[in-house]
């Protein structure tokens, strides 16, 4: 990704940001709701299936990255 | 088609057998992590959890905990070796899995003579349908090693080793998450 593509996208999430806050917020269930043990437990599955992917994710990139430099 | 090397691939490095075991591993990542993130969903939202030493067999668990980190060590030291004594690790290997399977069923035998079954509570639903789903891959692995084992003189040395280096890394999958439902379960 060149650096004017980087620019592209960076304005564009500012844009969004700004002018659409509310079409951020992804979850219009949960969004609001006031803390309770549904959304603690909501939150810790969440965040436990982020870690899941990212590190899987993280894999394949470590691999990818792999194929890189073994191709220069 | 895909050719089965026995050598490591100038390309990816690996050889084709660990590349695939890799990606199937990183498969399996994907379903137990679903898994536990459902897990969590359960058990922090649930008003109330019992703990795990106090309605499951403490002993069992560590038991079972002992011969799978015993059984993972001996199959992932049968890599380095020569074929026969691979094989014999691999066998020894296959009997303490059986062994891990034996208590398993022995302490679900116990649970369900106490009425501690499943649609009990959340607790019991998640512990065997973690267990079981478990217990299932470490029934593949037996599978898995017997194929090595039984294939060994048909397919020759370099390209059992190779299966004894994808079975290996597949136990120490299984162990590890073995050992992350002996900790959520039973100890804490």
């Amino acid at each position: 990704m060149t650096r004017s593509h980087r620019r592209f996208v960076a304005a564009c999430a500012a844009v969004a940001w700004i002018g659409a806050p509310a079409a951020l917020a992804a979850c219009p269930v949960c969004f609001g709701v006031e803390a309770g043990p549904v959304t603690d437990g909501v939150r810790a599955a969440v965040l436990v299936l982020i870690g899941v992917t990212t590190g899987v994710l993280a894999g394949f990139g470590v691999f990818i990255a792999r194929f890189v430099r073994r191709s220069r | 088609m895909i050719p089965y090397t026995v050598e490591a691939r100038a390309d990816t490095g690996v050889t084709n057998v660990t590349l695939g075991i890799w990606l199937f591993v990183a498969s399996e990542i994907m379903l137990f992590g679903a898994l536990f993130s459902s897990y969590a969903l359960l058990r922090i939202s649930a008003p109330i959890w019992p703990h795990g030493r106090d309605v499951l067999n403490l002993w069992f668990g560590v038991v079972n905990t002992i011969l799978l980190s015993v059984m993972t060590a001996v199959v992932l030291r049968a890599r380095a070796m020569p074929l026969a004594a691979a094989r014999r690790m691999l066998a020894a290997g296959s009997l303490l899995a059986l062994m891990f399977l034996v208590i398993k069923s022995l302490e679900w035998r116990g649970e369900i003579a106490e009425g501690l079954v499943p649609s009990v509570n959340t607790f019991f639903a998640t512990y065997f349908t973690l267990t079981g789903l478990h217990a299932a891959h470490v029934i593949g692995g037996l599978v898995a090693n017997a194929w090595a084992l039984t294939g060994a003189s048909r397919v020759g040395e370099a390209m059992t080793m190779g299966r004894v280096r994808a079975v290996a890394l597949y136990w120490a999958f299984v162990d590890i998450v073995w050992l992350m439902l002996f900790t959520l379960f039973y100890l804490t």
